[in-house]
């Protein structure tokens, strides 16, 4: 059943990236590519995620103090200090590889902690090899 | 059932691993408590070699070792060794998983590398399996038993490999693949995969040669 | 001669003196039988082993396994029958030369010996008349 679960789910996310509409604001699919090929990169399906219910500041961030300072009118196509490798680095404390598994692995397993609907919990659910 | 074997699983079968070890340990030297005479004692001094002489000696000892009667079987017994322990260790994927749950990590191999010793390591173990099924003199003291260690020692690595290519489904093989891990780790101590501890404690009744503290240990 | 050997075949084993016996030396010696890998490569050290045109019968491991080995598997448990036969194991294919090597530092003879002696608590051992005519084989 959980098979079928999970076929059901990525085909759904199939299609949710074919039938988003070039109208949207956002972008409907990102590749998440820090440029070490070490595991196939990650497709990123945003779209989905915002259909899903997870709110814009849910993930991106600005912090201070312990506080998501990120301001709305931030939040736009394009903005190039929204990205995730503007503060993440090579000498940032959490380098572009941990900010991203953080981001990932730590939602999802809250998820997956509440047995609620959520993506692979292993490596390869979300490092596709084609 | 996955986040059992995902989550508390792992622990268990850590907790097991490394209590099992050290009441085997501990267990050996209570057994071994009896001291022996040995030789040579220890005021005698072993003779200064050069750098030369020794890798001569080396050399020339080589020849009275297995290395002598049965070199394949002592190269693919190194090498399956060695893979055995340091693959895993050195694996990426692993050391990420360390990374995000302790925040700390060790070196890791790049993948494309211990794809290639995984391979190596699961060819050693058809060696083996082959040897076990065609050699008489391996087969005379061959059990069912033995087929069932050496499937519980390649099969961590045969999943770890479809799971890589992400062959047949792969969620499946993840959750197999975490459940042959913690198998292993939990037969370690009281079967015969613990040769991994007693090949070193064996040391400790060996006198004069390979031996530790002069093994002058006796049970 | 005939007599001797009828008696000896039907007096019962004594299973409670092996196993009490067995359990003097259990914690060495399954360690030594568990570890056993069964790699075979104590074979080569065994000179009766190449002496035989490298019959498997005459390796320490098959020696120790199918003596000291087949008491513990069985609990002590044993017939009369078994027991000569490993009568034949432990004294004829064995001289207790220790020359036989184990890579993982497994102590062989020593479970050879163990096995003798419960062998011989049982009145099972080589008459001095059998030896040379390797009758009890």
């Amino acid at each position: 059943m959980k098979t079928i679960g999970w076929v059901l789910m990525i085909a759904a996310t199939a299609f949710l990236i074919l039938a988003s509409s070039p109208l949207q604001a956002q972008p409907d699919k990102i590749v998440l590519d820090q440029g070490r090929k070490t595991r196939p990169v990650v497709i990123f399906p945003h779209y989905h995620h915002i259909e899903a219910g997870v709110s814009c500041k849910d993930c991106h961030h600005v912090y201070e103090n312990g506080k998501n300072v990120l301001e709305d009118d931030k939040l736009e196509e394009g903005n190039q200090g929204l990205r995730c490798s503007a503060c993440h680095g090579s000498k940032s404390r959490r380098n572009l590889v941990q900010a991203f598994h953080n981001q990932c692995i730590g939602c999802h397993t809250t998820y997956l902690k509440k047995n609620e609907k959520t993506g692979s919990r292993y490596c390869g659910g979300c490092h596709v090899r084609k | 059932m996955y986040d059992f074997i995902q989550g508390q699983l792992v622990s268990i079968a850590f907790v097991i691993f490394i209590l099992g070890l050290i009441f085997q340990i501990f267990k050996f030297f209570k057994l071994t408590k009896k001291k022996e005479w040995s030789y040579p004692p220890g005021e005698v001094k072993r003779e200064k070699k050069t750098a030369g002489q020794w890798v001569a000696f080396c050399l020339a000892s080589l020849n009275g070792t297995l290395w002598k009667t049965d070199p394949l079987l002592t190269v693919v017994t190194l090498v399956f060794h060695v893979f055995l322990i340091l693959v895993p260790i050195f694996l990426l994927g692993h050391n990420i998983l360390l990374d995000q749950s302790w925040g700390l990590s060790l070196w890791s191999l790049p993948e494309s590398i211990t794809d290639i010793l995984t391979l190596v390591f699961l060819i050693c173990v058809a060696f083996f399996l082959g040897r076990r099924l065609f050699l008489s003199r391996v087969r005379a003291i061959t059990t069912v038993y033995d087929y069932l260690i050496l499937l519980i020692v390649a099969a961590p690595f045969l999943t770890g490999y479809f799971a890589y290519h992400q062959w047949f489904n792969y969620d499946t093989v993840m959750t197999l693949h975490i459940l042959a891990g913690e198998v292993m780790l939990i037969t370690i101590p009281f079967t015969k995969l613990g040769h991994m501890l007693f090949f070193f404690l064996y040391r400790f009744l060996i006198g004069n040669e390979y031996s530790f503290a002069r093994g002058e240990r006796v049970w | 001669m005939e007599n001797s050997k009828l008696g000896q075949e039907m007096k019962p084993v004594d299973v409670k003196k092996i196993k009490e016996m067995l359990n003097l030396k259990k914690g060495k010696m399954k360690r030594y039988l568990s570890h056993c890998a069964h790699c075979s490569l104590c074979a080569e050290s065994c000179f009766l082993y190449m002496a035989h045109h490298k019959d498997p019968q005459y390796m320490p491991a098959y020696k120790a396994i199918h003596s000291l080995g087949t008491l513990y598997k069985k609990k002590g448990k044993v017939d009369r029958k078994l027991l000569t036969k490993m009568k034949g194991i432990v004294w004829r294919n064995c001289v207790l030369c220790g020359r036989c090597y184990c890579p993982i530092g497994i102590h062989i003879p020593s479970m050879i010996t163990f096995a003798r002696s419960i062998l011989r608590s049982q009145e099972v051992y080589p008459q001095p008349d059998e030896v040379s005519a390797e009758s009890w084989l």
